[in-house]
Protein backbone atom coordinates (compact mmCIF):
# COMPACT_ATOMS: atom_id res chain seq x y z
CA UNK A 1 0.00 0.00 0.00
CA UNK A 2 1.51 3.36 -0.69
CA UNK A 3 2.03 6.13 1.44
CA UNK A 4 -1.36 8.12 -0.49
CA UNK A 5 -3.38 5.31 0.23
CA UNK A 6 -2.34 4.92 3.66
CA UNK A 7 -3.49 8.83 3.89
CA UNK A 8 -6.67 8.69 2.54
CA UNK A 9 -7.82 5.28 4.67
CA UNK A 10 -7.27 7.27 7.76
CA UNK A 11 -8.53 10.44 6.33
CA UNK A 12 -12.49 10.45 8.61
CA UNK A 13 -13.89 12.97 5.85
CA UNK A 14 -12.96 10.40 2.92
CA UNK A 15 -13.94 7.22 5.00
CA UNK A 16 -17.68 8.14 5.85
CA UNK A 17 -18.48 9.10 2.34
CA UNK A 18 -17.20 5.86 1.06
CA UNK A 19 -18.82 3.92 4.20
CA UNK A 20 -22.16 6.05 3.48
CA UNK A 21 -21.86 5.43 -0.39
CA UNK A 22 -21.44 1.54 0.46
CA UNK A 23 -24.42 1.73 2.82
CA UNK A 24 -26.67 3.58 0.02
CA UNK A 25 -26.05 0.92 -2.78
CA UNK A 26 -26.80 -1.88 -0.18
CA UNK A 27 -30.05 -0.82 0.80
CA UNK A 28 -29.12 0.23 4.38
CA UNK A 29 -29.30 3.80 4.37
CA UNK A 30 -31.20 6.59 2.83
CA UNK A 31 -29.35 9.83 2.18
CA UNK A 32 -32.24 11.96 2.48
CA UNK A 33 -33.36 10.96 6.15
CA UNK A 34 -29.20 11.24 6.69
CA UNK A 35 -29.95 15.10 5.66
CA UNK A 36 -33.42 15.40 8.31
CA UNK A 37 -31.12 13.96 11.22
CA UNK A 38 -28.51 16.27 10.75
CA UNK A 39 -30.68 19.44 9.94
CA UNK A 40 -32.94 18.48 12.98
CA UNK A 41 -29.67 18.45 15.42
CA UNK A 42 -28.21 21.69 14.31
CA UNK A 43 -31.37 23.92 14.20
CA UNK A 44 -34.03 22.62 16.64
CA UNK A 45 -32.17 20.65 19.72
CA UNK A 46 -29.69 22.17 21.47
CA UNK A 47 -29.06 25.22 24.26
CA UNK A 48 -29.87 27.48 22.03
CA UNK A 49 -33.90 26.79 22.79
CA UNK A 50 -33.07 27.05 26.31
CA UNK A 51 -31.28 30.35 25.48
CA UNK A 52 -34.50 31.70 23.35
CA UNK A 53 -36.66 30.90 26.81
CA UNK A 54 -34.39 32.84 29.01
CA UNK A 55 -34.03 36.07 26.26
CA UNK A 56 -37.80 35.79 26.54
CA UNK A 57 -38.08 35.86 30.36
CA UNK A 58 -35.73 38.96 30.37
CA UNK A 59 -38.01 40.77 27.89
CA UNK A 60 -41.19 39.81 29.25
CA UNK A 61 -41.87 40.34 32.99
CA UNK A 62 -45.20 38.15 32.39
CA UNK A 63 -43.58 35.12 30.71
CA UNK A 64 -41.05 35.38 33.54
CA UNK A 65 -44.13 34.92 36.04
CA UNK A 66 -45.51 31.65 33.82
CA UNK A 67 -42.25 30.17 33.61
CA UNK A 68 -41.41 30.60 37.20
CA UNK A 69 -44.44 29.18 38.06
CA UNK A 70 -45.19 26.32 35.82
CA UNK A 71 -41.95 25.89 33.69
CA UNK A 72 -43.13 23.37 31.13
CA UNK A 73 -46.31 24.95 30.10
CA UNK A 74 -44.29 28.26 30.00
CA UNK A 75 -41.12 26.82 27.47
CA UNK A 76 -44.55 25.25 25.45
CA UNK A 77 -45.49 28.74 24.59
CA UNK A 78 -42.46 29.02 22.65
CA UNK A 79 -43.06 25.46 20.51
CA UNK A 80 -40.76 23.18 23.23
CA UNK A 81 -41.27 20.60 25.04
CA UNK A 82 -43.63 17.60 24.69
CA UNK A 83 -47.07 16.16 25.77
CA UNK A 84 -46.29 16.28 29.74
CA UNK A 85 -48.06 17.26 32.45
CA UNK A 86 -51.13 17.65 30.09
CA UNK A 87 -54.46 16.21 31.01
CA UNK A 88 -56.45 13.77 29.32
CA UNK A 89 -59.13 15.96 27.70
CA UNK A 90 -55.84 18.22 26.21
CA UNK A 91 -54.15 14.83 24.90
CA UNK A 92 -57.69 13.69 23.37
CA UNK A 93 -57.42 16.53 21.33
CA UNK A 94 -54.12 15.82 19.97
CA UNK A 95 -55.41 13.26 18.51
CA UNK A 96 -57.50 13.87 15.31
CA UNK A 97 -60.15 11.46 13.55
CA UNK A 98 -57.67 12.02 10.65
CA UNK A 99 -54.19 10.79 12.53
CA UNK A 100 -56.28 7.82 13.99
CA UNK A 101 -56.70 6.21 10.35
CA UNK A 102 -53.27 7.16 9.55
CA UNK A 103 -53.84 10.12 6.79
CA UNK A 104 -53.01 13.14 8.98
CA UNK A 105 -50.04 13.00 11.99
CA UNK A 106 -51.52 13.71 15.14
CA UNK A 107 -50.96 17.87 16.34
CA UNK A 108 -48.63 19.25 18.17
CA UNK A 109 -49.00 21.00 21.53
CA UNK A 110 -48.42 23.86 20.09
CA UNK A 111 -51.04 23.88 17.39
CA UNK A 112 -54.04 22.51 20.00
CA UNK A 113 -52.54 26.20 22.20
CA UNK A 114 -52.70 28.08 18.18
CA UNK A 115 -56.76 26.68 18.04
CA UNK A 116 -57.86 27.15 21.76
CA UNK B 1 -9.36 1.02 25.73
CA UNK B 2 -12.22 2.53 26.95
CA UNK B 3 -12.42 4.35 30.84
CA UNK B 4 -8.77 3.55 31.03
CA UNK B 5 -7.44 6.85 33.26
CA UNK B 6 -4.45 7.26 31.30
CA UNK B 7 -7.05 8.62 29.07
CA UNK B 8 -8.04 11.17 31.69
CA UNK B 9 -7.84 14.57 30.40
CA UNK B 10 -9.35 18.12 31.79
CA UNK B 11 -12.29 18.93 29.75
CA UNK B 12 -11.71 21.87 27.47
CA UNK B 13 -14.77 24.34 27.49
CA UNK B 14 -15.48 26.03 24.17
CA UNK B 15 -17.40 29.19 24.15
CA UNK B 16 -19.90 29.18 21.57
CA UNK B 17 -19.35 25.58 20.53
CA UNK B 18 -20.44 24.36 17.13
CA UNK B 19 -22.72 21.43 17.12
CA UNK B 20 -20.26 19.94 14.46
CA UNK B 21 -16.70 20.81 14.07
CA UNK B 22 -16.16 19.40 10.20
CA UNK B 23 -18.63 19.01 8.15
CA UNK B 24 -17.97 14.70 7.77
CA UNK B 25 -18.62 14.81 11.53
CA UNK B 26 -22.58 16.04 10.42
CA UNK B 27 -22.22 12.51 8.05
CA UNK B 28 -20.67 10.29 10.93
CA UNK B 29 -23.48 11.43 12.67
CA UNK B 30 -26.63 11.07 10.65
CA UNK B 31 -25.82 7.65 9.47
CA UNK B 32 -25.71 6.21 13.19
CA UNK B 33 -29.17 5.95 13.82
CA UNK B 34 -29.40 3.72 10.92
CA UNK B 35 -26.48 1.38 11.88
CA UNK B 36 -28.13 1.11 15.54
CA UNK B 37 -30.99 0.03 14.33
CA UNK B 38 -29.15 -2.51 12.38
CA UNK B 39 -28.46 -3.70 16.16
CA UNK B 40 -31.96 -2.98 17.39
CA UNK B 41 -30.48 0.03 19.43
CA UNK B 42 -27.81 -2.01 21.22
CA UNK B 43 -25.58 1.04 22.40
CA UNK B 44 -23.49 -1.49 24.61
CA UNK B 45 -22.86 -3.17 21.83
CA UNK B 46 -21.60 -0.01 19.51
CA UNK B 47 -19.97 1.09 23.25
CA UNK B 48 -18.03 -2.27 23.22
CA UNK B 49 -16.71 -2.08 19.51
CA UNK B 50 -15.48 1.11 19.75
CA UNK B 51 -13.62 -0.27 23.30
CA UNK B 52 -12.49 -3.17 21.14
CA UNK B 53 -10.49 -0.62 18.38
CA UNK B 54 -7.07 -0.79 18.11
CA UNK B 55 -5.28 1.93 20.21
CA UNK B 56 -4.51 4.61 17.75
CA UNK B 57 -8.31 4.69 15.86
CA UNK B 58 -9.69 4.46 19.70
CA UNK B 59 -7.38 7.57 19.95
CA UNK B 60 -8.41 8.92 16.59
CA UNK B 61 -11.02 10.85 17.97
CA UNK B 62 -14.61 11.06 18.72
CA UNK B 63 -16.54 10.79 15.56
CA UNK B 64 -13.93 8.92 13.77
CA UNK B 65 -14.22 6.12 16.50
CA UNK B 66 -17.66 5.64 16.33
CA UNK B 67 -16.99 5.55 12.40
CA UNK B 68 -14.59 3.05 13.42
CA UNK B 69 -16.56 1.11 15.24
CA UNK B 70 -19.40 1.41 13.19
CA UNK B 71 -17.67 -0.63 10.62
CA UNK B 72 -16.25 -3.11 12.94
CA UNK B 73 -19.91 -3.94 13.67
CA UNK B 74 -20.89 -4.05 10.15
CA UNK B 75 -18.17 -6.13 9.34
CA UNK B 76 -19.20 -8.72 12.64
CA UNK B 77 -22.85 -8.71 11.21
CA UNK B 78 -22.06 -9.51 7.45
CA UNK B 79 -23.36 -6.08 6.48
CA UNK B 80 -19.83 -5.18 4.97
CA UNK B 81 -16.95 -7.52 3.71
CA UNK B 82 -13.99 -7.43 5.49
CA UNK B 83 -12.13 -4.51 3.49
CA UNK B 84 -14.45 -3.21 1.84
CA UNK B 85 -14.38 0.16 2.84
CA UNK B 86 -10.73 0.49 2.14
CA UNK B 87 -11.45 -0.90 -1.18
CA UNK B 88 -14.21 1.97 -2.03
CA UNK B 89 -11.11 4.07 -1.26
CA UNK B 90 -8.83 2.99 -3.26
CA UNK B 91 -11.23 3.02 -6.11
CA UNK B 92 -12.04 -0.45 -6.45
CA UNK B 93 -14.88 -1.67 -8.45
CA UNK B 94 -17.75 -2.70 -6.17
CA UNK B 95 -17.62 -6.82 -5.55
CA UNK B 96 -20.30 -8.59 -7.47
CA UNK B 97 -20.06 -11.30 -4.81
CA UNK B 98 -20.66 -9.37 -1.79
CA UNK B 99 -22.87 -8.87 0.76
CA UNK B 100 -26.01 -8.01 -1.07
CA UNK B 101 -28.63 -4.81 -0.81
CA UNK B 102 -31.62 -4.99 1.82
CA UNK B 103 -34.90 -4.82 0.90
CA UNK B 104 -36.49 -1.64 0.05
CA UNK B 105 -39.46 -1.91 2.61
CA UNK B 106 -37.14 -2.67 5.15
CA UNK B 107 -35.16 0.75 4.48
CA UNK B 108 -38.60 2.56 4.53
CA UNK B 109 -39.52 1.12 7.77
CA UNK B 110 -36.04 2.24 8.88
CA UNK B 111 -36.50 6.08 7.79
CA UNK B 112 -40.11 6.39 9.00
CA UNK B 113 -39.19 5.14 12.27
CA UNK B 114 -36.03 7.43 12.52
CA UNK B 115 -37.68 10.83 10.87
CA UNK B 116 -40.24 9.89 13.82
CA UNK B 117 -38.25 9.37 16.49
CA UNK B 118 -37.27 13.19 15.23
CA UNK B 119 -40.10 14.88 16.64
CA UNK B 120 -41.91 12.16 19.03
CA UNK B 121 -45.51 13.18 19.39
CA UNK B 122 -47.12 10.60 22.04
CA UNK B 123 -48.92 10.89 24.77
CA UNK B 124 -47.06 11.15 28.48
CA UNK B 125 -48.14 7.40 29.34
CA UNK B 126 -46.47 6.09 26.15
CA UNK B 127 -43.63 7.92 26.90
CA UNK B 128 -43.04 6.96 30.34
CA UNK B 129 -44.53 3.25 30.26
CA UNK B 130 -44.30 2.05 26.76
CA UNK B 131 -40.75 3.71 25.11
CA UNK B 132 -38.63 2.95 28.17
CA UNK B 133 -39.67 -0.87 27.03
CA UNK B 134 -39.97 -1.07 23.11
CA UNK B 135 -36.91 0.94 22.18
CA UNK B 136 -35.25 0.52 25.62
CA UNK B 137 -34.01 -1.61 28.36
CA UNK B 138 -36.53 -1.33 30.94
CA UNK B 139 -37.70 -4.66 32.45
CA UNK B 140 -39.41 -5.88 35.17
CA UNK B 141 -37.00 -8.15 37.44
CA UNK B 142 -38.20 -11.15 38.61
CA UNK B 143 -36.72 -10.67 42.34
CA UNK B 144 -37.89 -7.99 44.81
CA UNK B 145 -35.00 -5.41 45.10
CA UNK B 146 -31.77 -5.87 47.22
CA UNK B 147 -31.56 -2.58 48.06
CA UNK B 148 -33.23 0.44 49.42
CA UNK B 149 -32.71 4.47 49.54
CA UNK B 150 -31.25 5.19 52.21
CA UNK B 151 -28.66 2.09 52.66
CA UNK B 152 -25.45 1.82 52.59
CA UNK B 153 -23.80 0.00 49.84
CA UNK B 154 -20.34 -1.31 48.54
CA UNK B 155 -19.23 -1.41 45.08
CA UNK B 156 -17.78 -4.64 44.11
CA UNK B 157 -14.11 -4.75 43.09
CA UNK B 158 -14.70 -8.49 42.08
CA UNK B 159 -12.81 -8.15 38.59
CA UNK B 160 -15.50 -7.93 35.26
CA UNK B 161 -15.48 -9.67 32.13
CA UNK B 162 -14.42 -8.02 29.08
CA UNK B 163 -17.27 -5.27 28.73
CA UNK B 164 -18.52 -3.00 31.96
CA UNK B 165 -20.61 0.23 32.28
CA UNK B 166 -19.38 0.06 36.39
CA UNK B 167 -16.73 2.73 36.21
CA UNK B 168 -13.40 1.26 37.57
CA UNK B 169 -12.95 4.50 39.83
CA UNK B 170 -15.90 2.89 42.20
CA UNK B 171 -14.42 -0.23 42.60
CA UNK B 172 -14.57 -1.19 46.25
CA UNK B 173 -15.76 2.01 47.29
CA UNK B 174 -18.42 2.79 49.47
CA UNK B 175 -21.57 4.51 49.04
CA UNK B 176 -25.37 5.33 49.65
CA UNK B 177 -28.31 4.03 47.49
CA UNK B 178 -30.20 7.02 46.78
CA UNK B 179 -32.85 6.08 44.36
CA UNK B 180 -34.02 2.76 42.90
CA UNK B 181 -34.38 3.74 39.34
CA UNK B 182 -36.82 0.08 38.21
CA UNK B 183 -35.28 -2.76 36.82
CA UNK B 184 -33.33 -3.01 33.39
CA UNK B 185 -31.38 -5.58 30.78
CA UNK B 186 -28.00 -5.72 32.14
CA UNK B 187 -25.97 -4.07 30.24
CA UNK B 188 -22.79 -5.08 30.47
CA UNK B 189 -23.93 -8.57 29.20
CA UNK B 190 -26.04 -7.14 26.33
CA UNK B 191 -22.63 -5.25 25.46
CA UNK B 192 -20.73 -8.79 25.09
CA UNK B 193 -24.08 -10.40 23.27
CA UNK B 194 -24.39 -12.63 26.18
CA UNK B 195 -28.18 -13.21 27.36
CA UNK B 196 -28.92 -10.45 29.67
CA UNK B 197 -31.52 -10.80 32.49
CA UNK B 198 -33.29 -7.77 33.97
CA UNK B 199 -31.42 -6.40 37.13
CA UNK B 200 -32.35 -3.90 39.50
CA UNK B 201 -30.70 -0.34 38.87
CA UNK B 202 -29.69 2.03 41.48
CA UNK B 203 -28.66 5.49 41.94
CA UNK B 204 -25.80 5.50 44.47
CA UNK B 205 -24.16 8.69 45.92
CA UNK B 206 -20.36 8.49 46.67
CA UNK B 207 -19.09 11.15 49.21
CA UNK B 208 -15.59 12.49 46.98
CA UNK B 209 -13.08 12.26 49.69
CA UNK B 210 -14.22 8.35 49.75
CA UNK B 211 -13.81 8.53 45.26
CA UNK B 212 -10.34 11.00 45.86
CA UNK B 213 -9.32 11.66 49.33
CA UNK B 214 -7.76 14.71 50.18
CA UNK B 215 -7.45 15.68 46.76
CA UNK B 216 -11.21 16.38 46.21
CA UNK B 217 -12.61 19.07 46.00
CA UNK B 218 -15.00 19.87 49.70
CA UNK B 219 -18.33 19.03 49.43
CA UNK B 220 -18.19 16.77 46.46
CA UNK B 221 -20.71 14.27 46.09
CA UNK B 222 -21.02 12.01 42.83
CA UNK B 223 -24.03 9.74 41.77
CA UNK B 224 -23.67 7.16 39.62
CA UNK B 225 -26.17 4.66 38.48
CA UNK B 226 -25.16 0.99 39.02
CA UNK B 227 -26.54 -2.37 38.55
CA UNK B 228 -27.76 -4.33 41.34
CA UNK B 229 -24.75 -6.89 40.35
CA UNK B 230 -22.15 -4.86 40.85
CA UNK B 231 -23.12 -3.82 44.41
CA UNK B 232 -23.00 -5.68 47.89
CA UNK B 233 -24.14 -4.57 51.18
CA UNK B 234 -22.05 -1.99 53.45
Amino acid sequence: MSAHETAAHDDPALRVEALEALLVEKGLVDPDVVDDVIEHYETSVGPLNGAKVVARAWSDAQYRERLLADATKAVAELGFGGTEAMDESELARLVTRDSMIGVARALSPGEIADRA
Amino acid sequence: MGGQSEHYASVVREPSEPVFHERWERRVFGIAPFVLLLFRGNAERFRFAMEQLPREQYLSGYYPRWLRAFEQMLVEAGYLARGEVDARLDGHAPDPGGPAARSPVRLAVASRLIRANLRPRFPPWVSARVLPRVTGTMRPARAAPRFAPGERVRVRAAPVRAFTRKPGYLNGKPGVVSAHQGAALFADARGERRRAGSQHLYTVAFDGRDLWGDAAEPHTEVRVDLFESHLEPA
